[in-house]
């Protein structure tokens, strides 16, 4: 049993709820775009039943909104996220690798890289000097191709060196990305902690997930839900980033000519052991692989390099002195490449001749020619290693593209998913438009019945002043 | 089950990947190479990294064996008219030894011989290219000097008797020179020969004396005809060692083609195939984008 009051009031409360259900829809296609964010569904709640006098008087219904956030399949897809960002920056330093060997094909070889190229050049101007040992611009051709050989040389280590610098400088942007990041959620965190401590926090929770997301592309995370919803984030080797409102700015440091990542809570280098993210994959490339071809190219100078000085050591030069060494080299294979350079430019230094010989003598020639075809270098030729490297290289990085392409179509599909469950459809959002606006309607038109029947019980059935 | 409103995104992502792939092939069509990078065919790099090395040592041997081969020509030709140099000596020594002429014919024989013997000494001390061809590896030395002031004339050997030789690509060895010592030098020699037989004519030796001469000289004949065959054998195997080269190299080129190289044909096809696939997604994406919503039907 109810009054014309109660009556009156449930017409209002049944706007005001239809009111905040068609917010709710607009709000929905206003944001359809906005990145990160949940749609939201209204829930509709009958109001308590309130007993007065042996009689029940309900006061109406009242509208609020949930996110439809699945947390599980935020989390899949952050993590994926984690795996892809590493992934794609693996393959994209190994294809800066690559693009120092660069293949072309010229007019005598199908295809070359510049470096094998001065190799072979090399040995091929020394068997040419076998059959001329005593003329000038062979021996000169010679030097020339020494020269040829050591830039190819330098400028392949110091294409190296640059790739792994400019990975150095992406550490560093990297983790200031990252500081940012992480200062934003632990804000966020305290702002959930303060306004929605049990329950989700709508558009600040849609907020604090775009950042995890954003967090995860940069760097690898663990994460762990605390008291008062809040979220913990560590890196995937334990340190500390984010810890209810306060974040742990993260620092990099220069060991060993690389830029390391240091946590500044616990002042140790993190850097072994990070891994996810764009972050993970460039350490990971500036750790393993690009040292292991950076030494590979080492110990191809140097051995070429100090073959060649014993060879024309022992022989005569052309002047009929010992020979001297044709390269200058460092003390061991560390930095060859880079500083492998000809030590002279005096074609009678070559040493044609073996001891013993005069100036047409061509037996010192011939063994030097002959160091194309001995296991110089790793039990192998120097063309065979040579070779050897370039496929590593090659398999490399085919593994790194083939697994990113994988890890791309699996985060396409886990997003898919996650925003089947939690994006904004349209049709979806007009039907409800069309609902509550036919609901507010009929609730309007309950408003005018009862200000009517209002006005009739004041006038008690007589027809008079209030209508 | 709700579907994911967001899908177009992801045909953007295939339209990219149909892109790419027209890309990749028309690059391929263009270059004419089928490996463009390290990563197409890491196995196929390494295999052609090495037959390039193959390749070129072939192509060098080629031009080396060439330049060998005239140096090897001219010491043919030089021995050849040594050849006749001496047999022309041998003929006249025989017939200056039948007994019958005076002093004075004998003087000229010698003078005869004597021209000979200098002809000799002049070929024996040929150079090539700046480089005496018999000193074995002492190329700047002068082989043969004569001294006159003994009787019978001596001639000094002032070279060595290293043997030279070139290798092919296959490690065979060949001989490309013949030491001095070897062809004219020596107690059996065709100098010590001449010597002796110029000193005996012109002193006036016996019958036998001048027999004997004649046939130490008739062997140094043979020392001088057995040295040059050496050579001509070894120039023959050059000559051979060196067709084979080439006829290796265009086979290794055309292994590494096949290994690296685009077939037009296919890739043609392959191209035409991704650009009818890259216009249906184009324009299924296109149909999908003119998708209506409720909203568009709404009043």
């Amino acid at each position: 049993m109810g009054s014309l009051t109660s009556l009156m009031n449930i017409a209002q409360q049944a706007l005001n709820a239809d009111q905040n259900a068609l917010n709710v829809t607009s709000n929905n296609v206003a944001n359809q775009n906005t990145p990160g964010y949940t749609r939201e569904v209204v829930t509709w709640q009958t109001n308590d039943v309130v007993s007065l006098s042996n009689g029940s008087y309900s006061e109406g219904v009242s509208s609020s909104e949930v996110s439809q956030r699945n947390r599980v399949l935020e989390q899949q897809v952050q993590q994926q996220i984690q795996v892809q960002g590493q992934s794609g920056a693996l393959q994209s330093a190994l294809q800066q690798v690559e693009n120092i060997f660069g293949l072309s094909s010229t007019s005598s070889s199908a295809s070359t890289t510049a470096l094998g190229s001065a190799v072979d050049s090399f040995f091929s101007s020394l068997s040419s000097l076998t059959a001329n040992p005593s003329d000038t611009s062979t021996r000169q051709s010679v030097l020339a191709a020494a020269n040829t050989l050591a830039s190819a040389f330098n400028s392949a280590s110091n294409q190296l060196t640059q790739v792994t610098s400019g990975l150095n400088q992406q550490v560093t942007s990297v983790v200031g990305q990252v500081n940012s990041l992480t200062s934003t959620i632990a804000s966020l965190n305290q702002q959930i902690s303060s306004t929605s401590p049990n329950s989700d926090a709508g558009p600040l929770e849609d907020q604090r997930q775009q950042a995890i997301e954003q967090l995860s592309a940069l760097v690898g995370l663990d994460q762990i839900s605390t008291e008062n919803n809040g979220i913990t984030l560590t890196t995937s080797n334990g340190a500390v980033l984010v810890d209810g409102d306060k974040s742990f700015a993260l620092q990099t440091t220069q060991v060993g000519g690389n830029t390391d990542v240091v946590a500044s809570a616990t002042g140790q280098d993190i850097t072994t052991g990070l891994t996810g993210g764009q972050l993970g994959g460039v350490l990971e490339a500036r750790s393993q692989q690009i040292p292991a071809y950076a030494s590979a190219l080492d110990n191809l100078a140097y051995a070429i390099g100090t073959q060649v000085n014993t060879q024309n050591e022992a022989g005569l030069d052309g002047n009929g002195n010992p020979g001297a060494a044709l390269f200058t080299l460092p003390t061991s294979a560390t930095g060859a490449a880079a500083a492998i350079q000809v030590a002279t430019t005096d074609p009678s230094a070559v040493a044609a001749a073996a001891t013993g010989q005069g100036t047409s003598g061509n037996s010192n020639a011939t063994a030097l020619a002959g160091l194309s075809s001995a296991s110089i270098v790793g039990g192998q030729t120097a063309d065979g290693f040579y070779a050897a490297l370039l496929s590593q290289i090659g398999n490399d990085t085919a593994g790194a593209t083939t697994d990113n392409t994988a890890q791309q179509a699996t985060l396409t599909q886990l997003t898919s998913q996650r925003d089947s469950y939690s994006a904004v459809s349209l049709d979806e959002e007009a039907s409800n438009l069309t609902q509550y606006q036919r609901s507010y309607e009929a609730a309007a038109k309950l408003f005018t019945i009862s200000d009517t029947l209002m006005a009739d019980a004041l006038n008690l059935g007589v027809e008079a002043a209030v209508s | 089950m709700r579907l994911d409103p967001n899908y177009i995104n992801n045909l953007a992502a295939s339209v990219d990947q149909s892109n790419s792939s027209i890309a990749t092939l028309t690059g391929e069509l263009s270059s004419g190479l089928s490996v463009s990078s390290l990563q197409d065919n890491p196995t196929a790099v390494a295999q052609s990294t090495l037959l390039n090395s193959a390749i070129s040592a072939d192509d060098t041997y080629v031009q080396t064996a060439s330049s060998e081969q005239s140096r090897m020509q001219v010491a043919d030709s030089t021995l050849g008219e040594v050849v006749t140099q001496l047999t022309s000596a041998i003929s006249t020594a025989v017939e200056g030894n039948d007994g019958t002429l005076n002093s004075a014919n004998l003087a000229s024989i010698s003078q005869k011989l004597s021209g000979i013997l200098n002809q000799v000494l002049s070929l024996a001390n040929t150079s090539y290219q700046g480089q005496y061809l018999f000193s074995g590896s002492q190329g700047s030395v002068q082989p043969f000097t004569l001294d006159t002031s003994t009787t019978p004339a001596t001639t000094t050997y002032n070279g060595d008797t290293d043997v030279q030789s070139i290798q092919t690509p296959n490690g065979q060895t060949i001989q490309t020179n013949l030491p001095g010592s070897a062809v004219f030098g020596g107690a059996s020699g065709a100098f010590t020969a001449l010597n002796q037989l110029i000193a005996d004519y012109s002193s006036g030796a016996s019958s036998a004396t001048l027999t004997t001469d004649t046939s130490a000289l008739t062997t140094a004949l043979g020392q001088v005809s057995d040295q040059r065959s050496v050579l001509d054998n070894a120039l023959s195997t050059v000559e051979s060692t060196s067709t084979y080269a080439q006829t290796q190299a265009s086979e290794l080129t055309v292994q590494q083609s096949s290994l690296v190289s685009a077939d037009p044909a296919t890739v043609a096809t392959q191209l035409s195939s991704a650009e009818t696939q890259q216009q249906a997604l184009l324009s299924a994406v296109s149909a999908l984008q003119k998708n209506n919503n409720l909203f568009d039907y709404l009043q």
